[in-house]
């Protein structure tokens, strides 16, 4: 459709000053070269149901985003349509800190939302490496941070709800209690539905005191055995582990750990893994894997070191494997050093180990979800989405 | 009654020994742990997923609902089934098939018994984290179903905070497997979670792969009492504002400390408003940095007397109370109905003193125990069902509490489910459109509403 159709479209509903075709968004993010026809900025949520209903009348596919920061890692790359960003709807709706929960609009970025907390001492424990990234975007991809081992992904701190289904009508589920089992819990299912099946409007989250302390540790090594033999002794100790990664540069290997904790069973942790390993006190500054990076492997706990070693066993593997978020199971390789043979014998390892290897944007490895999984998923969809308004291409309903 | 072609047929797939139809264990099927009636045509003992699969196409085949069940502790009506239904019973369906101690995860059938793992799980450290009141039979199928909480859900969490992946048999016949162990790293939506909680709605869960939490090497134990529920309400909130993540903190107000001393005579004081249990773990250093701040916040609420465990006997002894509860209270009158509310944690005083007004408005008697930590409240309230007035009276307190907590900005239930008992009060606590949005989740699983129908969504 016509920029100009769309834009009388919309204009029938919503003030001019919410549909932007200057697009202000940086495009690099988005994944592809194309640019959006019309950008959407709703300042109500009303506002936001009357640009799905005119979508819905006009089927004219909408793309849900926060601050798009993770809109490629989902969508095809696309040839045309309407984004509508929720980024205007950023204000906090209800902060009880003695219930420890915080209901904010979808469009309120994560480190705003941090500040708010950080006042009573509270935080939110889902780092995000975009700092402008939306909480209604993390809930949609239902993301983790680096400390996913201590902390786990967004889906565990959000309670309750509202969004406005395909179809624009508007939806509560969930609350702000602690606990909650009146009806579905369609909190979930939305949590990690990359935008398909709603457009998140408010989220209410379950928050955390902050930790008494956190810690940083580092341990150097040119010994790539000993690097494994750390990784397995380390996972079987009981200590606060919020993370433990590693990197490769030239010869030698960091290993990065993080504890969180109370002060003095912190330092009697920290003592022991001096005492024990030779760890020393780490920096500040800590490895970040990006899990939607170009070649990257996940694989579970147990197999872990036995990857990596399989991996440095290949041939023509030497600088390969740069760096790993162990406790979260990833490795990341270097993906200018893969080839066709590489990959493949690659695949074929972390096939094996019961792991997932994703290159390029694609899942090399194989996936037994069964058949009835996707069908369902495309059942629900047409089921709330009968024109198929939101995101029409999405990844997430692909066979 | 089912017809002998569809028995016959069942005994072909699970053996005969495996599927009763007589009238007496029909009976004895018919109920859960609610005062909910079922009539079941037959209760069949599947012992693998392609029983199931066998199961839900005979019986889309031939148009009949089926219903599964675990051990039958459902408190909300939801394991009972319509009329004729088959219920699939998951109780032999019952093996541990591995737990992996780096991983910490455990991967079950649904009819283990939740003590069964706790045990099973111990040997490594760790422990299966969700410890409902039943978990000495309740399963772990049926746990998922409900997203059973229990008493360490205040710092652990509830089922769905402990499950990984499922593997499934969806209402078309179809297996599918949910989740994983691995950090995701391809967009894909997760359809793990919605069945947790759905009450066995939405599709069969035949494997669980379930997340184990290690040990913690100290626990500390102390009991605290109170003049009013206002000091009470008070300690608590100001124990969760101090960042202390108690494992437990139960409170039980006057009617049932009073029941509870003339029934197992402890010494408590039969005045007192509240007692509140609490219990923290962690690192032993961690510990007594909580208890230190617990103290504090007894102090400042004007605890009338409180006590710290200094071993495991004065630990059991610390418990009895709260042990001691539903005998105690069960003396008080033939019949009860227990409620499931949850208000958020700052509100909890307010709705324990709301319903204890409405026990005084209607002059019956409501025992209130409640999980503290996460506002989840179980008020309990006698009668004699013999007394047609007696039942009736009960009836408008259970709707004038579940308005109450709903003003308080809560929800109907917090562990037990919706099933058939409170369906009545979804209208209040959702939307139209967000019934409407829950309906066509269950239409797009199960378009012939074949799976566990008439529970869950009025």
């Amino acid at each position: 459709m016509e920029k100009n159709k769309l834009i009388e479209i919309f204009k029938t509903a919503l003030k001019e000053e919410m549909l932007e075709t200057n697009v202000e968004h940086n495009i690099d993010l988005l994944g592809s070269e194309y640019k959006p026809d019309l950008v959407i900025y709703p300042q109500s949520v009303d506002d936001l149901i009357k640009a799905v209903r005119l979508a819905n009348e006009h089927k004219i596919p909408l793309y849900p985003i926060g601050s798009s920061s993770k809109f490629k890692s989902a969508v095809a790359p696309f040839t045309g349509g309407v984004l509508i960003s929720t980024k205007r709807l950023n204000k906090i709706i209800e902060y009880r800190p003695d219930n420890m929960s915080i209901e904010v609009e979808a469009g309120m970025k994560i480190n705003e939302l941090q500040e708010a907390l950080a006042k009573d001492n509270i935080f939110y424990p889902v780092e995000d490496r975009f700092t402008n990234a939306t909480i209604g975007g993390q809930v949609a991809a239902n993301s983790y941070g680096r400390k996913k081992y201590m902390y786990k992904s967004a889906r565990f701190y959000v309670m309750g709800l509202e969004f406005v289904s395909p179809q624009g009508e508007l939806v509560r589920v969930g609350g702000r209690t602690v606990k909650n089992v009146s009806g579905y819990d369609v909190s979930q299912l939305l949590t990690g539905s990359w935008g398909v099946l709603g457009i998140i409007t408010k989220v209410t989250l379950r928050v955390r005191p902050i930790p008494q302390k956190r810690t940083q540790l580092e341990y150097i090594t040119e010994d790539f055995s000993k690097v494994t033999e750390v990784i397995d002794s380390i996972l079987k100790e009981q200590i606060s582990l919020a993370s433990l990664t590693f990197r490769k540069t030239d010869k030698k290997y960091l290993l990065q750990l993080e504890l969180e904790g109370f002060v003095e069973s912190l330092e009697l942790q920290v003592n022991n893994l001096k005492d024990k390993y030779g760890f020393k006190d780490g920096s500040k500054s800590q490895i970040e894997v990006n899990n939607y990076s170009e070649a990257i492997i996940s694989l579970p706990l147990d197999t872990y070191c036995q990857g990596l070693k399989e991996i440095e066993a290949l041939k023509d593997s030497q600088g390969l494997i740069y760096q790993g978020n162990i406790t979260n199971g990833l490795v990341e390789l270097n993906s200018q050093l893969l080839n066709q043979e590489l990959v493949n014998k690659i695949t074929s390892v972390v096939n094996d180990l019961q792991g997932t290897l994703v290159y390029q944007g694609q899942r090399l490895t194989k996936k037994e979800r069964g058949t009835g999984y996707i069908k369902v998923l495309k059942n629900l969809k047409s089921v709330v989405d009968p024109h198929h308004i939101l995101i029409p291409q999405s990844l997430v309903l692909k066979e | 009654m089912l017809k002998n072609e569809i028995i016959n047929k069942l005994r072909k797939i699970v053996g005969s020994e495996n599927v009763l139809n007589s009238k007496i264990t029909m009976t004895t099927y018919a109920y859960d742990s609610s005062p909910f009636l079922g009539k079941p045509g037959a209760v069949v003992f599947p012992t693998t997923t392609e029983m199931i699969v066998e199961i839900i196409k005979l019986a889309n085949k031939y148009n009949i609902p089926v219903t599964p069940r675990g051990a039958g502790t459902c408190l909300c009506g939801g394991a009972v089934g319509v009329e004729d239904a088959i219920i699939i019973s998951l109780a032999k369906f019952n093996r541990i098939l591995e737990i992996n101690a780096v991983n910490r995860t455990a991967l079950v059938e649904p009819g283990v018994v939740n003590k069964e793992l706790q045990l099973a799980a111990e040997p490594y450290g760790l422990m299966y984290a969700p410890d409902p009141a039943s978990q000495n039979v309740s399963t772990i199928g049926g746990n998922i179903a409900e997203n059973a909480g229990g008493i360490r859900g205040v710092k652990y969490g509830c089922t769905k905070e402990h499950v990984l992946g499922l593997e499934v048999v969806l209402p078309s016949g179809e297996v599918i497997t949910t989740g994983g162990l691995n950090s995701q790293v391809d967009p894909e939506i997760d359809l793990t979670y919605i069945f947790c909680g759905a009450e066995g709605t939405l599709g069969l869960v035949t494997k669980a792969l379930l997340s184990l939490t290690p040990i913690n090497s100290d626990t500390k134990t102390m009991t605290a009492v109170f003049a009013t529920l206002e000091d009470a309400g008070a300690c608590v909130s100001e124990i969760i504002a101090k960042g202390v993540i108690p494992t437990t903190m139960e409170i039980l107000d006057n009617t049932v400390i009073k029941a509870v001393e003339d029934y197992a005579k402890l010494g408590l004081p039969k005045d007192a408003a509240a007692l509140i249990l609490l219990e923290v773990d962690g690192f032993p250093a961690e510990t007594k940095a909580m208890v230190e701040n617990i103290i504090q916040a007894f102090k400042n609420n004007n605890s009338i007397n409180y006590k710290i465990a200094k071993d495991e006997k004065e630990r059991q002894d610390l418990w009895k109370a709260r042990r001691a509860v539903n005998g105690a209270l069960g003396k008080l009158k033939p019949s009860n109905v227990v409620h499931d509310i949850v208000v958020p944690r700052d509100r909890l005083a307010v709705m324990l003193k709301k319903v204890a007004k409405i026990a005084e408005k209607y002059d019956i008697i409501i025992g209130q125990v409640a999980h503290a930590g996460d506002g989840n409240l179980h008020p309990t309230l006698y009668y004699d069902h013999r007394i047609p007035k007696e039942a009736d009276v009960i009836e408008e307190a259970c709707d004038e509490i579940i308005k109450e907590t709903i003003n308080e900005g809560g929800t109907i239930s917090g562990e037990h489910g919706i099933g058939l008992e409170k369906l009545k009060y979804m209208p209040l606590a959702f939307s139209q459109p967000s019934l409407d949005y829950m309906k066509k989740i269950k239409e797009s699983f199960d378009p012939e509403n074949r799976t566990n129908p008439g529970i869950l969504l009025p």
